[in-house]
């Protein structure tokens, strides 16, 4: 999806991959000695000095001898050095020039980024033996004096990490501390030290089911100056100078050409209101422009005009979205530029640190009722639609002075429901078929349109399939519907041969109940990390099975309901004289729960697996 | 396999069939809208309306490049084609001297509007250069103007000074094509063959001499120039479980034969296997990099004890060893080639290296402890198979080797260090090698028939009052089934999923060699069921496959596992006192020339003991499309005894 590039100091590139865990030894197939970064602020100029240590104790600790560094046709990296010493201490390797790469730094969702990656790998075959760099880099302009975590590889140790930045007694920045003891503040004359030290211990942290974004769980420090010079003068006084930035920024770039003004008042002439008439220029965006991300220079802040839109047909986000704001401008509706972080799992935005946290931009309507939201950058989104890339969570309502943090709204229960009707027959233990009816909404919903509107028609059944109960039977899908283009839900009809369903006890079948398309929870020993919900899980089932004459059937224990803080679970069933039905419902409500919680939500979800389990649909 | 496949040297002349079709770039009219021959693919995301490649020899510099031009135009259909107006050309830059490039960039985009023609081109700033790794690069622009139902265009010339690599030509897309036509004009200077793949017969194909004459060194003389089209090609479908895109798309390779200079004097290229041999053992990137290896290898013998005590072991001890030595001294860097990139003197120094570097040196070290050894060339799976009736070296992509020891033939190689003497990489596993000896050109089968084993052995007790059978579990692992296991701890993790609960922690054993098997441990208890009162379980719990994988009844491609495999199971469960057991599950066995099976299930003569054992095997890595169906019905078979439970009643 689409994404601001933003520049922020140096990005903070944490390996996630898990490797492979090590055993044996407490320190790792790998562990980082030191990690030192000095900053210096002068002026409109920054450099960092970067000094690390890592010690690689075996083969598969090899990964950590890979080194990337993120650079840019505006910042400069110096004095790159590498060496090896073995475990006495002797340098047995030293870093050439020409084993060091270059290569483009360009995101999947983006055609083009003028970011590089210099990179060398340097590496020896006797353990143990240590990896030492050094590198300064430079900045002219910056939005970010840095953002930091002592953690290079979430399963490798940090033994030593310090953070230092140098400025001048004037210059004024502003501070967000998490997971990390206060930084100390050094005066000397016309100087300010600031000093972190921190270290890591690996696997602390580690993506789980639901869990936070990883960046939320780390030490980390992140420094902004209150004053800043990029592309314009600006600052991180508050929410509302920031807004007056971004506002000044994108200043004289609503301009579109006469055509372009007479097709779309053609279009909107004879509409009602504001809704509809944003509609039909949504639409009218959707079918005639497309999402193109290019970003160079101060281009990752900077949108470009809406007469490069409306001559091109395509652009990135707030490029679209300053184009549709323009095109709504033209007949007379205001809207809205809203900074948020977009992603299923999202960093929250710390409200109390104004800052550039954003990496997405959506539109704004207000309404004679309510507001629209709006997604510019995808042309098959439902008009109005927040998906699950941008709800329930804090963003920046751009207004000029009038700029402010506010909720953009969350998906409700109804929003996100998946109702799956099964209507089977039992003809025979062994001769089982049913039809199934779903319909899918929210985060399956946006997968499954992208599927379907991408041509990957391959992937949408492989999707259905997999989120069908008994998935592993084998299925035919019938139908695949999707009503209109502003219908935020998709209806699939599938046949499916549940014969092979079941459990023979001596002469009997046992049907089951399907189990919940729920991840396995870890257990509460060896869970991590908290527990995250961005948004509310809502499954609606209905079985009907008619049964034939040949055998007999019977239902047991098909009542129940679990209540918690966390959701609810019931089932009721009934069986009237050839037919079997049961109802159940599932919901897990949106929310943070902190890891002493996780227990309880464990109990929840067990509790809730053996309410299943008891429930039997026995054929004889 | 359904590739029909022709060679034709380009010696004779081809003879004029059908017609062939032209286009002016930046012409496009209502007509071309409303192309009858669209109405067919009117679901699919985009159409290849004309495709157009022609390559020709230009002298540039003090030489010969080749220059490449294509023209291509496309229609987009619906929101899922847009992507194909977004433009990546990718360009190899070897130096600043010796470098292709990509220029003279055109695009325009045609909408229909009302009946009118509404034309949009590409800005010059608008078109980027990625650069993607040191050497390689690619232009990149989206086309302005693109929605539903436009008709897309753009043309580029790329210039190349590596005469070897006169472009190949896909006709096959993944979406349908009407027309695609690649012409090539050859001076006398150089040869080249082409192998087409997929293709029975051109709907247009000829070859003339140019009108044009052109002179060189003072000589005059013509081009010659071939064509070749197809009309109406349908979409590429990527299925599961092929090897390759590469052995299916329809398309031509082309193969730089000969050269001749001036003065007469001809120099071949690989025109024969015999030929490739020869030459790879001439060159300075292959033979000549194990010649100065051995060299060194025998400089280090001088002050290496442990190579000394190696030198005095029987052959295959010694090959043994000294495979074993290059694991443990030297690693991959995860590259692959048949030509080593640097010289034995810096491999040694760096002690990492391509797939090349390494395998060639442990050629070169058995040498050097005088074993009759010989490098192997072939081509990965991911890289496509080898055609054997086609003789060109661009079709391998890396090296294992070959060692005879009392008239037997060991394969080997150095890179993959989880696997033991004797085996290659999964990756390998392809059909067939070719052996690096001038006295002896031959093909060697690379695809291993002795299958990867995993056992499972599990000692339980049985807990009625908690309904649960708890014990040790065992897993033993080999060959390519070990390496699974060894690179990914969270496969035994998501394998003990919640129905079992852990007792201490799993065990993973650390073994010395690579030939002896990986085994992970632990102890654990796991659910049984209860029904109408009875105890129930299958005796082998989880572990063995109760669902089979395949469900549909028909297969066009092959299945392909990559290696066979073996599945051994065994279960011995203790009844408690006050029970017993009721019913156990028939035993099955069947044993065919593609899967075999066995299931037993005995209850002790003391009648306190439950023990089962089974084994499948499936013999083949990889299954033909007509033995599918069987296969199918075995695995139903295996499967359906799998699910079978035991019956335990209380006294």
């Amino acid at each position: 999806m689409s994404l601001i590039k933003y520049y922020s100091g140096l990005l903070v590139i944490i390996i996630l991959s898990q490797g492979i865990q090590p055993l044996q030894a407490q320190s790792g197939d790998a562990e980082v000695l030191e990690y030192h970064k000095k900053i210096e602020v002068v002026g409109t100029k920054l450099s960092q000095e970067i000094e690390v240590a890592i010690r690689i104790n075996n083969r598969e600790g090899h990964f950590m001898t890979r080194v990337d560094i993120p650079f840019s046709p505006s910042t400069k990296i110096k004095d790159l050095t590498a060496t090896i010493e073995d475990s006495n201490g002797q340098e047995v390797k030293k870093l050439k020039k020409k084993d060091i790469s270059e290569a483009s730094s360009i995101a999947g969702y983006s055609l083009y980024e003028d970011d590089f990656i210099k990179s060398f790998e340097l590496s020896h075959n006797r353990y143990p033996y240590v990896l030492k760099y050094s590198y300064t880099i430079s900045f002219n302009g910056f939005l970010s004096v840095d953002e930091w975590t002592p953690v290079l590889s979430l399963n490798t140790n940090t033994n030593l990490a310090t953070l230092t930045v140098v400025t001048s007694s004037d210059f004024k920045i502003s501070i967000h501390e998490q997971n990390i003891s206060p930084g100390k503040v050094l005066k000397d004359g016309d100087k300010v030290t600031y000093e972190w030290k921190s270290d890591y211990v690996r696997n602390e942290v580690k993506p789980e089911f639901y869990s936070p974004s990883i960046k939320s769980l780390l030490p980390y420090v992140s420094i902004v100056p209150i004053k800043f010079e990029y592309g314009l003068e600006g600052s991180f006084q508050s929410w509302n100078a920031y807004g007056e930035w971004l506002e000044k920024l994108s200043y004289g770039l609503q301009d579109l050409p006469e055509s372009e003004k007479n097709t779309i008042l053609e279009l909107t002439r004879n509409l009602p209101d504001r809704t509809s008439k944003a509609k039909a220029l949504y639409h009218y965006l959707q079918d005639n422009v497309r999402y193109i991300n290019v970003s160079i220079g101060i281009g990752g802040m900077l949108p470009y005009p809406a007469s490069y839109v409306a001559q091109n047909k395509y652009g990135d986000c707030k490029a679209l979205t300053n184009y549709m704001k323009t095109l709504l401008a033209e007949v007379g509706i205001e809207s809205f530029c809203v900074d948020v972080y977009a992603e299923e799992t999202p960093n929250e935005i710390i409200k109390d640190f104004p800052s550039q946290q954003f990496n997405h931009v959506i539109l704004a309507v207000p309404t004679e009722s309510d507001t629209l939201w709006l997604e510019t950058t995808s042309n098959t989104n439902p008009f109005g639609y927040l998906g699950t890339f941008t709800q329930n969570r804090n963003a920046l309502f751009v207004n000029s002075s009038e700029s402010k943090i506010v909720r953009v709204p969350a998906l409700t229960n109804d929003q996100v429901t998946r109702k799956t009707l099964i209507k089977g027959v039992i003809n025979d233990k062994n001769d089982i078929k049913a039809k199934i009816e779903v319909t899918f909404k929210g985060d399956d919903f946006e997968t499954l349109l992208y599927y379907l509107k991408s041509g990957m028609l391959d992937d949408a059944h492989n999707y259905i399939r997999t989120r069908l109960p008994y998935s592993k039977s084998s299925s035919t899908i019938t139908e695949i519907k999707h009503e209109t283009r502003d219908s935020p839900e998709i209806r699939v009809i599938v046949e499916i041969d549940l014969s092979d369903q079941g459990q023979e006890f001596g002469d009997a079948k046992v049907l089951r109940l399907p189990s919940l398309d729920i991840p396995r929870f870890e257990r509460p020993e060896s869970r991590k990390t908290p527990l995250f919900f961005p948004y509310p899980i809502h499954f609606i089932e209905e079985l009907n099975y008619s049964v034939g004459d040949k055998i007999k059937a019977k239902i047991t224990t098909g009542v129940d309901s679990v209540k918690s803080e966390f959701g609810s679970y019931s089932v009721i069933s009934a069986q009237k004289g050839h037919m079997i039905s049961v109802k159940r419902e599932f919901l897990l409500k949106s929310g943070k729960y902190t890891i002493e919680d996780y227990a309880r939500f464990y109990e929840f979800i067990s509790t809730i697996d053996h309410s299943i389990s008891k429930t039997l649909i026995t054929l004889k | 396999m359904r590739y029909a496949t022709i060679l034709i040297l380009i010696l004779f002349n081809l003879n004029v069939k059908g017609q062939k079709q032209s286009i002016q770039f930046g012409s496009v009219t209502s007509k071309d809208f409303l192309n009858e021959d669209l109405k067919k693919y009117s679901d699919e995301p985009a159409v290849i309306l004309f495709d157009r490649g022609q390559a020709r020899f230009v002298y540039e510099n003090n030489s010969f490049k080749i220059l490449f031009e294509r023209v291509k135009r496309i229609k987009i259909q619906s929101k899922a084609g847009l992507a194909f107006a977004d433009i990546s050309i990718p360009f190899y830059v070897s130096d600043s001297y010796t470098k292709e490039s990509v220029y003279d960039v055109k695009a325009i985009s045609h909408n229909l509007n009302n009946g009118v023609i509404d034309k949009s081109e590409l800005n010059e700033s608008d078109i980027f250069i990625e650069r993607i790794n040191d050497n390689w690069r690619q232009s990149k622009f989206a086309i302005p103007n693109v929605r539903e139902g436009t008709i897309i265009e753009f043309s580029y010339s790329f210039l190349t000074p590596f005469m070897l690599n006169l472009p190949d030509w896909e006709f096959q897309n993944t979406i349908p094509t009407l027309y695609s036509e690649y012409q090539v004009s050859i001076n006398p200077f150089y040869e080249y063959t082409y192998l087409a793949q997929g293709i029975k017969k051109f709907d247009h194909t000829t070859s003339y001499k140019d009108k044009l004459t052109r002179s060189f060194a003072g000589l005059e003389y013509n081009d010659i120039v071939y064509e070749f089209a197809l009309k109406d090609i349908p979409k590429f479908y990527d299925t599961d479980y092929i090897t390759s895109v590469n052995d299916y798309i329809i398309k031509m390779d082309w193969q730089l034969a000969s050269t001749t200079q001036t003065d007469g004097t001809k120099q071949e290229f690989m025109t024969s296997w015999p030929q490739i041999v020869k030459s790879m053992i001439k060159s300075d990137n292959f033979g000549k990099y194990i010649k100065s290896g051995i060299k060194n290898v025998e400089k280090m013998m001088k002050k290496d004890s442990e190579l000394q005590s190696i030198s005095k072991l029987p052959d295959l001890e010694k090959a043994k060893s000294i495979t074993q030595y290059v694991k443990n001294n030297y690693s991959w860097n995860n590259r692959r080639g048949k030509y080593t990139g640097k010289s034995i003197k810096d491999f040694l120094k760096e002690t990492s290296g391509s797939t090349a570097e390494i395998n060639l040196f442990l050629v070169a070290m058995l040498k050097a402890f005088d074993l009759e050894v010989y490098p192997i060339l072939l081509s990965t799976r991911d890289n496509g198979k080898i055609k054997v009736d086609y003789p060109f070296d661009s079709f391998f992509n890396t090296v294992a080797v070959v060692i005879k020891i009392d008239n037997q033939y060991y394969l080997t190689e150095a890179t993959e260090k989880e696997l033991g003497f004797g085996k290659l990489p999964a990756a390998y596993l392809n059909e067939k090698g070719l052996i690096v000896d001038e006295d002896n050109i031959g093909w060697i089968d690379l695809d291993i028939t002795i299958p990867s084993v995993t056992i499972e052995t599990m000692e339980l007790a049985l807990d009625p009052s908690n309904l649960r059978l708890e014990g040790q579990f065992k897993k033993s692992l080999t060959d390519y089934d070990a390496i699974r296991y060894l690179r990914n701890k969270q496969l035994i993790q998501s394998e003990l999923d919640n129905s079992y609960e852990l007792i201490g922690l799993v065990n993973y054993e650390n073994r010395k060699t690579p030939s002896e098997p990986y085994i992970i441990d632990y102890k654990a208890s796991f659910p049984i069921s209860t029904f109408e009162g009875d105890l129930y379980f299958r005796p082998f719990l989880n572990k063995a496959p109760t669902v089979n994988p395949f469900k549909s009844n028909e297969r066009a491609y092959p299945v392909d596992f990559n290696y066979s495999q073996k599945k051994q199971f065994s279960t011995t469960v203790s009844i408690p006192d006050g029970f017993e057991t009721q019913t156990i599950p028939e035993a099955v066995s069947f044993s065919n020339n593609l899967v075999e099976f066995n299931y037993q299930v005995f209850i002790s003569p003391s009648k306190d003991k439950i023990t089962a054992v089974s084994h499948y095997e499936l013999k083949k890595a990889v299954y033909q499309p007509d033995e599918f169906k069987l296969l199918k019905s075995y695995l139903d078979q295996i499967t359906s005894t799998y699910n079978k439970q035991v019956r335990i009643t209380k006294k």
